[in-house]
């Protein structure tokens, strides 16, 4: 800001009354419209510019007080309840892979703990709203999907990437999206869930399935709080019914066109068939059901002979047989604690984008703890994911990263976001050429 | 005639909700709609505008956007969010009932109307 014009100096001033410097940009640039807006009025009432500014720099008030009060205003809150659970949430999953797995070292700890750190604060300090408003995110989803796809990388990285790629990239990706493509209505709905779900079709495995239903409600939640400007309530309810039917139908014909397959009879009578994971699971609700509310079962050795140790994607089911039920829900309490606090933040978001970021965020840990606990709980078969961040290093890094976008949108809100484009007007000229001349329409979008 | 500034701090919110209410605004429209409209009796500084406004922004009563105010100004306009106008709806209540009290221990025996 040059020294030397009152104005500058004026702001200046308040400006270091507020300690916050992200606030810096919001606050002054209003005022300084306001200035401007009332130096133009002095100026029509008769005065010169010099003094119609300074006539409304003093209208405004003693620069300290309107800075400290400013500054009461702008203080950077950090959501600690939220934080704090996630906390206890990671400490309670690390005592517990401690005292279950054998080959989980303090070494493995501390490599976990630091790469959860470094997601976690590099996510913080981004400005998830510019972040969003690139097309990078796509970009970078579609490029990850094609390399992780059809170039195999060393070390079998790419089948080990493909689940926390997706995970992470799925939902920011429709985020952006429906940003950018909003403005098309209706093909822009379509637009992005096609191009959403194209990586989830290359890279196929078991989440992606999930993460088509997360997509899909993520999709509706744009529909229905105005996302994409759909005239009537009709409209959006025709647009979310044939959203559902094109996820839903290709599951129906799948459930139709296998139903008569082995595999089939096999989650229909899994007792039939000693190598299916209906009949393991079977085993897995018996040793629950003689789990103990507190202190470990006797039959913790058949347990492991039947379902060895698998990391953190059993963590819950191991923890209930060799600690009983009450110390083994402190996880899923937790869980059920930490999105209650994510909705709650979720609901103080003022803008739409930030807003429908934590609605992602929301929805991809609400996902992966419905699917840890239903496959801990053998009631859904398919195979389980790590519980959501007590997984392996990749998974708990990726949970962190989403706990420190989330963190990010709540100490942002209401301030002006970077290159912020101004509303745009709900019509639009259309010009065309017709027999009689040019034609000119004013259209509503 | 100049009044109590203690009268008005109390009340300062009220009267910005009730004009959002009405049209979505900007600082510097409100402040002059406020003084015209009150006869010149509340002339509302910036100063004191701003903090309260951001402040009832992030509490959630008013949001913000911007819009285009000719060819290079982009002007912060606030609108009224359900939870304000509630809130309007509440204030106004306990106004009818204070200056209506305050009328009757002055005599006057009448309730003041919005």
């Amino acid at each position: 800001m040059p020294h030397g014009d009152p104005m500058n100096e004026y702001l200046r001033c308040i400006s270091q009354q507020i300690r916050w410097k992200k606030a810096h940009p919001t606050v002054l640039w209003e005022l300084k419209s306001h200035l401007q807006d009332q130096q133009q009025a002095y100026i029509q009432e008769g005065m010169d510019p010099d003094a119609a500014m300074e006539q409304a720099i003093r209208e405004m008030g003693d620069p300290v007080m309107v800075g400290t009060q400013l500054d009461r205003v702008y203080r950077p809150r950090v959501p600690w309840g939220t934080m704090v659970t996630a906390l206890l949430l990671t400490a309670a999953g690390f005592y517990l892979r401690f005292s279950l797995e054998q080959s989980f070292s303090p070494g493995n700890i501390l490599g976990v703990l630091f790469l959860c750190c470094a997601a976690f604060l590099g996510a913080v300090k981004l400005d998830v709203t510019v972040l969003l408003k690139t097309q990078w995110v796509y970009g970078v989803y579609l490029a990850g999907a094609v390399v992780l796809r059809f170039f195999p990388l060393p070390w079998n990285l790419s089948l080990r990437l493909t689940p926390y790629f997706l995970l992470l990239m799925a939902p920011l990706s429709c985020v952006s999206l429906i940003h950018h493509l909003r403005d098309r209505q209706i093909a822009g709905l379509w637009l992005c869930f096609g191009l959403t779900v194209i990586p989830l079709i290359v890279l196929y495995s078991t989440l992606s399935l999930l993460l088509l239903l997360e997509i899909l409600l993520l999709m509706l939640y744009a529909i229905f709080r105005g996302g994409f400007p759909l005239r009537s309530i009709r409209t959006q309810l025709q647009q979310a019914a044939g959203l559902c039917t094109v996820v839903l139908l290709p599951i129906l014909l799948l459930f139709l066109r296998f139903r008569e397959d082995e595999r089939f009879d096999a989650i229909l009578h899994p007792q039939r068939y000693p190598n299916s994971l209906g009949y393991l699971y079977l085993h897995l609700r018996k040793f629950l059901s003689m789990a103990k509310p507190l202190g470990p079962m006797e039959e913790v050795e058949q347990l492991e002979r039947y379902l060895p140790f698998s990391g953190a994607d059993r963590l819950f089911t191991w923890s209930v047989c060799h600690f009983g039920w009450i110390p083994a829900l402190i996880l899923p309490l937790c869980m059920v604690v930490l999105l209650t606090k994510a909705v709650l933040l979720c609901r103080k978001q003022s803008g739409f984008l930030t807003k429908l970021c934590c609605v992602s965020i929301l929805l991809t840990w609400g996902m992966q703890l419905l699917l840890s606990m239903t496959a801990n709980l053998g009631i859904v078969l398919i195979s389980s994911i790590p519980f959501p961040f007590l997984g392996s290093k990749l998974s708990a890094a990726v949970n962190m990263m989403l706990l420190g976008l989330l963190v990010s949108c709540f100490m942002r809100q209401g301030l002006r976001e970077k290159n912020a484009a101004p509303h745009t007007a709900k019509t639009r000229l259309v010009i065309r050429k017709t027999q009689n001349g040019v034609d000119f329409q004013i259209r509503w979008r | 005639m100049a009044i109590d500034k203690s009268l008005q701090t109390g009340s300062t919110a009220m009267l910005l909700l009730q004009l959002l209410e009405e049209e979505d605004m900007y600082g510097y429209q409100m402040i002059e709609t406020l003084t015209a409209r009150s006869n010149n009796v509340f002339s509302l500084k910036a100063g004191t505008l701003y903090p309260l406004l951001h402040q009832m922004e992030k509490s959630g009563l008013v949001t913000s956007y911007e819009k285009s105010a000719g060819l290079s100004r982009v002007r912060k306009y606030y609108s009224i969010t359900p939870k304000g106008t509630k809130q309007l709806q509440q204030k106004r209540q306990e106004w009818e009932t204070f200056s209506g009290a305050v009328n009757l221990v002055l005599g006057r025996g009448r309730y003041a109307t919005w």
